[in-house]
C-alpha cells in the first residue's frame, strides 16, 4: 500500500510540472532602412513654397455626387492627369448615380492621392530635367565657342524685317548691294543664316551646312527637353486643378467645405503676403508662423484670403517635439472660419527640389457643425545647403 | 488564429465507458491526473496542420487592404499598389508563429452509491497549463519593399516609414497591438476547470449483461478563453453543459468484458464577449461584442471498448467517435456575415484509439489478503482521425481507493 502510493503520488508530481516544449519559428528580416532626419545642416526658407490643405471626404459626403470631369471646362485637366499616370485604368473617369458608395469613395481619395504623388514625382523630375537643360545649354555654348561660327562671313544686301532670316552672300559685292556684314554668334540665331543663290561652291560653304545642321540638332535637343519641362509644369497644375475640381464637386452635395488655399511662392496671392514659418535657430521651436488661407467658391463662409497666424490667436498650441518613432514633428492648432485643423505634422527633410516638407496625412477636423473628417495639411520649403 | 485551446472543444477520452455503479454505502475516491501537449490539429480538411497554423500567413496587399479601417486608409493602400503595378495577390514574405501548449489536469472524483442502482458523482478538475508562444516574419520580395520603402520616403511622412517597417518586420505583434489584444507572451496557469456533475442508473443487469444510464451537468466554474489573448488555455467555456448518455458492460467471460457508450451533450446558449471577425480568412479582430449570442454545437460520442482483468491485472483497448455540431454566433454590434465567420472551424470530429493497463486489488481485498481495495490504470489516447481538434495524444493515470 505505502509503495503503491509511493508510485502514485511521483506519477502525479511528475505529470504536474510538464512545460510546454520552446516554441520554433522561421524568421527573416531585410535590414531596416534609417528614417532620414531633419537635421540643422540646411536652412529652411521661411516662405512657403506649396502648400495642401485638404479635408478628406467620407462615405456620406460622396453619395450624392455626380460628376463627369471629362467633359466640359475640367475636362482638359483631368484627361492631362490621367494621360500622365500610368495607372489611370485604375482611377474612376467618373462619378455616377449608379456607382457604389465603396467605388465613389476610394475612387475620389485615390484621385486626391494620385494628383499629389504625380506632383511630387514631377517637381523631382523637374529638378532632374531643368539639369539636363542646363547641361545641353552648357554644351551648346561650348560648341558655339569652339565652331568658327564668326569665322563665316555674311554679307547681306538689306535688313529682313524682324525674326526673318539674312539672305547672305560669303563675299562682299558691290555691285550687287551686298556690302553690310552681320555675325552670327550663336546657333539660337543661326537659323536667321539663310545664303543667296550660288553659294554652293564657295569654300564657307560647307562650313555653314555643318554648323547649320549642329546647331539644328543641338536646338532640336533643346527644346525637346523643354517641352517635357513644360508638360511636367503644366500637369503639375492639372493635378491640383483635379483635385479642387473634386472637391468642390463634393462641397456642392454637402455642407461641409473640403479645400483652403494658401498664398504660397508658386500660388501667390495677386494683392497680399505669401505664408511663412520661422523655426527657431535650434529648430526646436517656432517664432513665427502666418498663413494667407482663401476657400473654394463653394461652402466656405469666408473667401479671400486672410491671415491665420501665431499673431493673431488663429494658429495656436504650435510645438516641436522627437516622437516615440523618432521623427520630429510640428504639433498645431490652425482654426479656420468653418473647421478647426489639429495638426500633427511629420517634419522631413529631401534634397532640393522636394527640400524641407511638414506633412500630416491624417489631420483631425472638427468642423464647426460638429462634424469630424480626416485632413491633409502639407507645407513645403526650399533649402539651402550651407 | 487560435483563440482558445481545450475548452468547448473535443478533447479525447481517458476512461473507458462503464455501466458499472458502486453498491449501496460505497464511496469511491479516484484521482485522476492527465497529460496533454498541444503543438499539432487536424484541420477543416483532416490534414495535419501546427497548431498556429493560422499565425503562418501570406502577408499580401490584399491582407493589408482588408486590414485597414478606414476608406482613405485603404486608398492609401490601393493607390500604393497601383503606383508599383502590383496587384492584390503581390506578397511581401509571410509571417511565422508557433504555440505550445503543454495542460495537465488533475481531477479528483468522489463517487457515493446512493442505492444499489443510483450512483452520484463530482468530479472537480484543477487544471494547470503552460503555453509558449513565438512569432516572426520571413521578409522576402527585396524589390517590393524597397519600392515600398522609397514610394512612403516619397510621400514625406516619414512616420508612415517606420510604421511599415515596423509592420513588416514584426506583423503578428504590431496588428495584435493595433488590435488592442494583450502582447502574445507565454503563460502558466492553474485554475480551476468546470466541475461536473454525474447521475448514474442501472437501468439492467444480470451475469453477463449491464445497461446503465448516465446524466450530468457540468458546471461553467472554469475561466473561457480571454477575449483579450490571441491564444489562450482555458479551462472551461463559461456555459453550461447537459448531458444523457447509456452504457452497456457485457461480459463475455470471467476476465473479458466488453463495453461501449453512447452520450449526447447539449451546450446550453449563452451570451459571451467575442472578438468578431473583420474578413473571413481571420479571427484576428479589432471588434469586440461583448454581448454576442453564443451557442456551442452539441457533442455526440460512441465508445467502445474490451477490458480483460484477471487476478488484479487489466488491459484494455478502445476506440472512440466524437462528434461536434457548428457553433452558432449572432449579434446586433457588427453584420451577421461577420458572425458568421466566428462558426467556421467549429465543426469538430475525433476519432481516438485508448490502451490502457494497471493493477488492482480487488481480487486480493476480496480474499483478505490486501487491506483495501485499489486500483491504478495508465491510459495512452491517440487521436487517429478528426477535424477540428488537437492531434496530440493524451496520457492519463487514473487511481481509485473504494471505501
Amino acid at each position: 500500500m505505502k509503495n503503491l502510493n509511493t508510485i502514485l503520488v511521483s506519477l502525479l508530481l511528475i505529470s504536474c510540472g510538464r512545460v510546454a516544449q520552446n516554441p520554433v519559428v522561421e524568421n527573416f528580416t531585410f535590414k531596416k532602412p534609417t528614417v532620414i532626419p531633419f537635421s540643422t545642416s540646411s536652412m529652411v526658407s521661411p516662405m512657403v513654397r506649396a502648400a495642401t490643405i485638404v479635408v478628406v471626404p467620407e462615405r456620406e459626403d460622396v453619395k450624392d455626387l455626380v460628376f463627369n470631369p471629362m467633359d466640359g471646362s475640367t475636362a482638359a485637366e483631368w484627361s492631362d492627369l490621367y494621360t500622365n499616370l500610368d495607372y489611370s485604368e485604375f482611377l474612376p473617369k467618373e462619378f455616377t448615380k449608379e456607382m457604389s458608395i465603396e467605388e465613389k469613395i476610394l475612387g475620389a481619395s485615390e484621385v486626391v492621392m494620385a494628383a499629389g504623388s504625380i506632383r511630387d514625382q514631377y517637381l523631382r523630375n523637374l529638378s532632374s530635367l531643368e539639369s539636363d537643360f542646363s547641361e545641353k545649354e552648357e554644351e551648346v555654348r561650348a560648341y558655339e565657342d569652339s565652331a568658327g561660327l564668326t569665322d563665316i562671313t555674311c554679307y547681306y544686301a538689306s535688313r529682313p524685317r524682324r525674326g526673318n532670316p539674312y539672305t547672305c552672300r560669303f563675299d562682299e559685292d558691290a555691285a550687287s548691294g551686298f556690302t553690310r556684314t552681320k555675325t552670327f554668334y550663336s546657333c539660337e540665331n543661326w537659323a536667321l543664316f539663310s545664303l543667296d543663290a550660288n553659294q554652293e561652291v564657295h569654300v564657307q560653304f560647307q562650313k555653314h551646312l555643318e554648323i547649320a545642321q549642329n546647331c539644328e540638332g543641338l536646338q532640336a535637343e533643346l527644346d525637346e527637353i523643354n517641352t517635357v519641362i513644360q508638360a511636367r509644369k503644366l500637369t503639375r497644375l492639372s493635378a491640383e486643378n483635379v483635385v479642387l475640381d473634386l472637391l468642390l464637386e463634393t462641397e456642392k452635395v454637402t455642407d461641409l467645405v473640403f479645400a483652403a488655399k494658401a498664398a504660397t511662392i508658386e500660388k501667390p496671392d495677386s494683392i497680399g503676403d505669401e505664408s511663412s514659418l520661422v523655426f527657431s535657430a535650434d529648430k526646436m521651436s517656432v517664432e513665427e508662423f502666418k498663413l494667407f488661407v482663401d476657400f473654394l467658391p463653394g461652402n466656405s463662409s469666408k473667401v479671400g484670403y486672410a491671415e491665420y497666424s501665431m499673431a493673431n490667436g488663429l494658429i495656436r498650441d504650435v510645438s516641436v517635439y522627437m516622437s516615440d518613432l523618432g521623427v520630429k514633428k510640428l504639433k498645431f492648432t490652425l482654426e479656420l472660419p468653418d473647421m478647426t485643423f489639429f495638426v500633427d505634422a511629420d517634419i522631413s527633410v529631401e534634397k532640393m527640389p522636394i527640400g524641407f516638407r511638414v506633412i500630416d496625412s491624417a489631420a483631425r477636423v472638427e468642423f464647426n457643425n460638429e462634424k469630424t473628417r480626416k485632413g491633409v495639411f502639407k507645407l513645403e520649403f526650399d533649402t539651402i545647403k550651407l | 488564429m487560435a483563440s482558445s485551446c481545450f475548452a468547448g472543444d473535443l478533447k479525447a477520452p481517458f476512461s473507458f465507458p462503464t455501466a458499472k455503479v458502486l453498491p449501496k454505502g460505497i464511496r469511491n475516491l479516484s484521482m485522476k491526473g492527465l497529460f496533454a501537449r498541444a503543438s499539432q490539429r487536424l484541420n477543416e480538411n483532416g490534414e495535419t496542420v501546427v497548431l498556429a497554423n493560422a499565425l503562418n500567413s501570406t502577408i499580401t496587399f490584399q491582407k493589408v487592404y482588408d486590414s485597414k479601417k478606414t476608406d482613405f486608409d485603404k486608398a492609401s493602400i490601393l493607390n500604393v499598389m497601383h503606383r508599383l503595378g502590383k496587384d492584390f495577390d503581390d506578397s511581401f514574405g509571410y509571417s511565422t508563429g508557433d504555440v505550445r501548449v503543454a495542460a495537465t489536469a488533475r481531477v479528483p472524483v468522489f463517487a457515493f452509491g446512493l442505492t444499489k442502482k443510483i450512483t452520484v458523482a463530482a468530479a472537480v478538475p484543477v487544471i494547470k497549463s503552460s503555453m509558449k508562444i513565438k512569432t516572426g516574419v520571413v521578409q522576402q520580395n527585396q524589390a517590393l519593399h524597397t519600392q515600398m520603402i522609397q514610394t512612403l520616403n516619397d510621400s514625406g511622412v516619414p512616420s508612415k516609414v517606420v510604421e511599415t517597417m515596423n509592420k513588416l518586420s514584426m506583423p503578428i505583434t504590431e496588428k495584435l497591438n493595433e488590435y488592442g489584444y494583450l502582447a502574445p507572451v507565454g503563460e502558466e496557469k492553474d485554475e480551476l476547470g468546470d466541475i461536473k456533475l454525474v447521475g448514474k442508473y442501472n437501468n439492467y443487469q444480470d451475469d453477463q449483461l449491464m445497461i446503465t444510464s448516465q446524466v450530468d451537468v457540468t458546471l461553467p466554474t472554469g475561466k473561457d478563453a480571454n477575449v483579450m489573448e490571441v491564444v489562450d488555455v482555458a479551462s472551461g467555456d463559461d456555459q453550461t453543459d447537459l448531458g444523457l448518455g447509456v452504457a452497456v458492460d457485457y461480459k463475455v467471460s470471467d476476465s473479458f468484458t466488453f463495453s461501449g457508450g453512447l452520450g449526447y451533450q447539449w451546450q446550453l446558449a449563452d451570451t459571451n464577449a467575442e472578438r468578431i471577425p473583420e474578413v473571413s480568412y481571420s479571427r484576428a479582430t479589432p471588434d469586440i461584442d461583448w454581448n454576442t449570442n453564443r451557442d456551442l454545437g452539441n457533442v455526440a460520442n460512441l465508445q467502445l471498448a474490451g477490458n480483460w482483468s484477471y487476478k488484479g491485472f487489466n488491459l484494455g483497448a478502445g476506440y472512440s467517435y466524437q462528434s461536434k455540431e457548428k457553433d452558432r454566433y449572432s449579434g446586433s454590434e457588427f453584420s451577421s456575415e461577420r458572425y458568421e465567420w466566428l462558426t467556421q472551424e467549429t465543426k469538430q470530429e475525433m476519432q481516438s484509439m485508448q490502451v490502457t493497463a494497471g493493477l488492482d486489488t480487488i481480487y486480493l481485498f476480496r480474499k483478505k489478503a490486501f487491506p483495501a481495495p485499489l486500483k491504478i490504470m495508465f491510459t495512452y489516447t491517440n487521436v487517429i482521425d478528426g477535424i477540428n481538434v488537437v492531434k496530440d495524444p493524451l496520457y492519463s493515470v487514473d487511481f481509485n481507493m473504494y471505501f
